[in-house]
């Protein structure tokens, strides 16, 4: 496995080394994203008052933190599910079937995303300067990266669900977007939502718990607790996303 | 005529998949609740007050702000990327058919929903503010040269594939800018005077803020050309640069699917 894995780190980073101009680019337009939301957080914030307990310093905090976690995402696992969503439609799965590979994770030896690695060094910088303003001790730090980890592996297992849709529904290619666009979108504190919002996206669609469960900790509003229960939640989820899987497969008409 | 039978083949195929248009509307529906329960936690603690909006004024700007988004989308930026990228604008190229046209006629029948919606919201918001029929006719007319311009950026955005490995960047990147300066976050009018002056001109709060604004806090009819004539002028330089890019472009194009 890990020869493998050498292998595909060996073919993205000359990949990237090749096409520079291209990964430059590639970056430029990702860190674009996060410093246009860091922009507005200064907008909203430009009074410096604190609302609903939450000053501009954790609203940053909490915008860099999710771009941490997307910008790990992405570096380890978009180019795999972009070619998990073609491949599923287009019914080529085969190649990935007949390895003697575990399929549900071998689509990933596609390649790792090099200029996602840049933004994830630019963005973690800043979440560590930021996180110089809180006074924390090292079991909080330990928190802070072990939820951080879990949010990245939530942002994956939902992306990974709504691609395995792919499976019975023809053209909801809309669905593969979806925990992108609903993870920019609710990178903003948790109580400014109504009470309805928070409930659905906390325990039916956890995205509100990825973006906001770090700065929690940070501030001290969350614990021990929620980072279990956060916890049970993943392992719970792949689960389901390995039944949804073995369900698809089922479904699955080759194409060849 | 052939540029007819794309359109309507493309309002069809709109049309049947509706999965597609719920999640759509639905995530419209999401970014438009964002951005008002901030702004109602901003007013609500008094921490940041936008002059001239009062918070149904702000509401209703922020709806209309995002919906306008919904039918200027940005949809053929990706269309045209992934033809690009598989190596299917290579049958496109071949037929006598002008690529810009097919793209014209695609994206107006997958977009013809919207604009119906978009209409009924400019009758509705227009006869709320009291604003006269003619300069809302001349609110359509603006939105029409407005669409055009919008589109033709777009064109030049999926063109962008020609040098680009992956597109998912390029997703990011045009949301955030439609975000920001679209007035989807917040009105553009909002930000500092000095960055205000020169960004209102740019093409995303063209066609978006600018409708917006002018069916909430109201625009004169003199304001509204004046918007009409950098439209065009954007719309003359989109057209020179897509024909630049489409050349320089279609030379590094290989026309079989890459990486």
């Amino acid at each position: 496995m890990m020869r493998v894995l050498s292998c595909a780190w060996d073919k993205s980073l000359k990949q990237f080394m090749i096409y520079r101009a291209t990964g430059w680019l590639t970056f430029l337009l990702a860190i674009i994203f996060y410093t246009i939301e860091y922009v507005t957080g200064y907008v909203y914030f430009s009074s410096n008052t604190s609302v609903n307990g939450w000053d501009r310093t954790d609203y940053l905090v909490l915008v860099t933190g999710v771009s941490v976690m997307v910008s790990t995402y992405n570096f380890i696992f978009i180019l795999g599910h972009e070619k998990l969503s073609e491949l599923i439609v287009d019914g080529g799965l085969d190649s990935l079937l007949l390895k003697p590979l575990d399929p549900y994770w071998s689509v990933m030896l596609v390649g790792f995303d090099m200029p996602s690695l840049i933004e994830l060094v630019v963005t973690a910088a800043v979440f560590i300067y930021l996180i110089q303003n809180y006074t924390l001790g090292i079991i909080k730090i330990f928190m802070i990266i072990w939820a951080l980890s879990m949010g990245v592996m939530m942002i994956f297992l939902l992306n990974r669900i709504c691609i395995c849709f792919n499976f019975w529904l023809a053209k909801a290619s809309s669905l593969n977007g979806v925990i992108e666009d609903l993870t920019s979108m609710l990178s903003r504190p948790k109580v400014f939502f109504p009470s309805i919002i928070q409930l659905v996206f906390t325990f039916v669609i956890p995205v509100l718990t990825v973006t906001n469960i770090p700065v929690e900790i940070i501030k001290g509003d969350g614990g021990v607790k929620e980072l279990v229960y956060f916890s049970i939640a993943c392992v719970a989820l792949y689960y389901l996303s390995r039944y949804e899987w073995s369900q698809g497969m089922k479904n699955y008409y080759s194409a060849n | 005529m052939k540029y007819l039978y794309v359109f309507l083949a493309s309002l069809k195929a709109k049309l049947i998949y509706r999965t597609n248009i719920i999640l759509e509307y639905g995530l419209t529906i999401l970014q438009v609740g964002v951005s008002i329960f901030v702004w109602e936690a901003l007013y609500s603690q008094k921490a940041l007050v936008v002059p001239n909006y009062s918070l149904e004024k702000l509401n209703a700007y922020l709806f209309l702000a995002n919906f306008l988004a919904l039918s200027f989308s940005v949809a053929p930026a990706f269309r045209l990327a992934t033809q690009i990228k598989s190596g299917r604008l290579s049958t496109l190229l071949e037929r006598p058919i002008s690529l810009y046209g097919e793209h014209l006629a695609y994206f107006i029948g997958e977009q013809f929903l919207g604009m119906v919606i978009n209409l009924c919201l400019i009758v509705y918001f227009g006869t709320l503010s009291g604003i006269s029929v003619s300069m809302l006719l001349l609110l359509v007319i603006y939105l029409a040269f407005a669409g055009v311009m919008f589109f033709s950026l777009m064109m030049i955005l999926g063109m962008l594939a020609f040098w680009l490995i992956e597109l998912w960047p390029l997703r990011s990147f045009v949301t955030a800018c439609y975000l920001l300066f679209g007035g989807r976050y917040f009105p553009l009018s909002h930000l500092p005077n000095k960055f205000f002056i020169v960004i209102q001109y740019n093409p995303f709060s063209l066609v978006t803020d600018i409708p917006a604004r002018f069916l909430t806090v109201g625009l004169s009819g003199y304001e509204l050309i004046r918007y009409l004539i950098v439209t065009l002028g954007w719309t003359l330089i989109f057209s020179v640069i897509y024909r630049l890019v489409l050349k320089r472009g279609s030379r590094l194009y290989e026309g079989v699917e890459s990486i």
